[in-house]
């Protein structure tokens, strides 16, 4: 166990806390394992479930035992609609990933492809788990509030070995724009056999997990270039961050860059993003350690939009939202953008306030030319 | 009608490369009459030979068999010595769990060194398919069952007309009569293992060009390699080759007809009707299970 003064980046701040690790590799051991560190270790806060299901899991047991659970890349909605009173969401909720995807086509692809909005071809393809259901319901909710049909929406399982009769399908429908969520490995193996059977779509958004890790470009090559992901943001206009914002942004990148070798991707922003101001300012309000104090300090939270280094602010739903009362522990300022596989590499290009470069390569070239 | 060509010959493809990586298992479960269930993490280790071989010599995934087969046999060699030579007589329980026990082991081990980052080739010829009228086909995948299919007969005569083809014949119908005329049975059972755990180097071979590898893509793979084996006809390896094939194009049309997100369902399906109708597989012969390697 390491003692850690967190949050000590520019300036440091007098929480000393000790952490605790457990490993879990699906949810029902994350379960067991949360269980164990709260109830052998005394833990008090548990943060790190880096996916939905995990997440889920282990949050519902923080919640039995009366902890805090402070997520921070894990996403599924239904994270923070279980009437818990113990869980905190900073990033997103699944479906504004989806909600984003839909808005970016609206706002920017449907002009670069000549097409009014209700006349663009949209597919979505997500895989069948938490994250991918989760996002798929916030991008068809958006698309009909927003009157665009989509022509294609079809669920998957993420541990299919071939891609063949997806990609059969998305050829028949023709689209225009391609929504797809999904993990890695079958993130390359779509793309992979998108360019075997020469599908071509003019635009592709994929939406973080698979499209947004560095492993895509590795495999993929240039052919990644033009691929844009609904995500967290990763390096947004220094201009929409708070000026001591931008100084721990610049730190954390450099020391990120450090150690990994290369540059940081939105998962590894957002969660920085997230456990920087649990040190720097929630747990220094806090009364105590005790639970329902460091949620009295939570809920106290109401720092404007460009406050943590991806450009988020925090304040937290508790049960207030006119269109989601059952709502509590979602950080309702939490930012979500959108960035290009760009031959520089990953650059912000929606909303505008956060983005640094301009959308490119719309449509994209045939795969021939890729 | 291009569409359904299309999934028909892509299944008929992928149905070799699930024949190749199933055919170890089928020659371990037909001799020594146990199943491997560390088969996925086998497969693991030679695609990341394979890739280890292709990253460091920059040559493509194939010519790095000529290493990884004998890596593959010598680990088989290791693994029967270590684990199965002791285990092989006793209860089938105990065969299971120490190769499951194996199997997370190996699986773990991969997460340690190699963590859980995916590895990759870059494609031949740039990734271009080749393309036949209506048809694209991936090289790598046209090649992948070219040599499938050749090592698959290839297989089936070696069992019919070489010595240790026979010998290994004669020990599956009566261990006790093969060893009475001779026949070394303990080394044939690790000629076997480490046989079969070869053809898996060979199998990573083919896949690695396909599919990235990373410690849990064994698991993608296993249940697919159990389910060819046993529709085949179990111990038969022409069955495996078949079966493969038929579980190909089951999944790729019941992904395109009727939904991708039942692929699994519908070969288990297939896998279940065969198995209440057939018992002994597709293509197995009856009582093959007891007896082993099928003509």
């Amino acid at each position: 166990m390491d003692p850690v003064r967190a949050g000590a980046l520019a300036q440091p701040v007098d929480v000393a806390a000790q952490l605790v690790r457990g490993d879990a590799p699906d949810p029902s051991a994350g379960k067991s394992e949360a269980e164990r560190i709260i109830t052998q270790e005394g833990v008090k806060l548990i943060t790190g479930t880096y996916a939905s299901p995990l997440g889920i899991a282990i949050s519902a047991e923080s919640e039995r035992q009366g902890v805090i659970h402070w997520e921070t890349i894990a996403s599924a909605d239904v994270i923070t609609k279980r009437g818990y009173k113990h869980v905190f969401q900073v990033g997103p909720a699944a479906s504004r990933y989806g909600t984003a995807a839909l808005d970016f086509t609206r706002e920017e692809l449907a002009k670069r492809l000549d097409k009014k909005p209700e006349d663009l071809r949209i597919a979505l393809l997500w895989e069948n788990r938490a994250f991918g259901a989760a996002v798929g319901a916030g991008a068809r909710a958006r698309a009909k509030e927003l009157g665009i049909k989509l022509i294609y929406d079809e669920g998957y399982d993420q541990f299919m070995t071939d891609m063949t009769p997806l990609v059969q399908k998305l050829k028949d429908a023709k689209p225009d724009v391609l929504i797809a969520i999904s993990f890695i490995n079958d993130t390359i193996l779509l793309h992979r056999k998108a360019k075997e059977l020469d599908l071509y779509v003019p635009a592709v958004i994929g939406v973080s997990a698979g499209h947004s890790v560095p492993d895509l470009k590795d495999s993929l090559g240039a052919a990644v270039n033009g691929i844009f992901v609904s995500d967290l943001p990763v390096l947004v206009n220094p201009k929409a961050l708070r000026p001591e914002v931008q100084a721990a942004a610049e730190e954390f990148n450099a020391r990120y860059e450090k150690i990994q070798h290369r540059v940081p991707a939105g998962h590894a922003v957002a969660s920085f993003a997230a456990l920087w101001p649990l040190f720097k300012d929630v747990l220094p309000r806090a009364k105590s350690m005790d639970p329902e104090d460091v949620r009295a300090a939570a809920l106290s939270m109401d720092l404007p939009d460009g406050s943590l280094i991806n450009g988020s602010g925090l304040k937290f739903s508790n049960f207030d939202l006119p269109q989601d009362p059952k709502d509590a522990g979602q950080n309702i300022r939490s930012a979500i953008g959108v960035w290009q596989w760009q031959s520089l590499g990953a650059r912000q290009v929606y909303p505008a306030n956060l983005a640094t470069n301009d959308v490119a390569m719309v449509p994209l070239p045939e795969w021939s030319k890729r | 009608m291009a569409a359904i060509a299309q999934l028909v010959v892509s299944g008929v493809m992928l149905g070799g490369i699930y024949a190749i990586m199933s055919i170890g298992l089928t020659l371990i479960f037909g001799v020594l009459k146990i199943v491997n269930f560390a088969h996925g993490e086998f497969l693991m280790l030679a695609m990341y030979v394979a890739w280890a071989i292709a990253s460091l010599a920059g040559v493509n995934a194939y010519a790095a068999m000529i290493f990884v087969i004998p890596v593959l046999f010598g680990f088989g060699v290791l693994v029967y010595l270590l684990i199965i030579r002791s285990a092989v007589d006793k209860p089938h329980l105990i065969v299971v769990f120490a190769t499951m026990g194996l199997s997370i082991v190996m699986q773990n081990l991969a997460l340690v060194l190699m963590t859980a980052d995916l590895r990759d080739v870059p494609p031949l010829f740039g990734g271009a398919p080749i393309r036949i009228g209506p048809l694209y086909l991936r090289v790598e995948l046209v090649l992948g069952f070219l040599i499938s299919v050749v090592v698959t007969l290839a297989l089936m005569v070696f069992m019919k007309r070489s010595y240790l083809g026979k010998a290994i014949r004669a020990t599956v119908q009566d261990r006790d009569a093969a060893m009475l005329m001779g026949i070394n049975v303990p080394r044939l059972f690790l000629l076997t293992f480490a046989g079969g755990s070869a053809l898996v180097g060979l199998a990573g071979c083919i896949m690695l060009p396909l599919y990235s590898t990373f410690p849990t893509v064994g698991l993608n793979f296993v249940l697919i390699a159990y389910v060819v084996v046993v529709l085949g006809g179990m111990g038969s390896m022409g069955g495996a080759l078949l079966g493969g094939m038929c579980i190909g194009i089951v999944q790729s049309l019941s992904g395109y007809y009727i939904a991708p997100a039942y692929g699994q369902l519908f070969y288990f399906l297939v896998f279940l009707l065969v198995m209440i109708f057939r018992p002994d597989g597709l293509f197995g012969q009856r009582g093959a299970a007891m007896v082993g390697i099928n003509e």
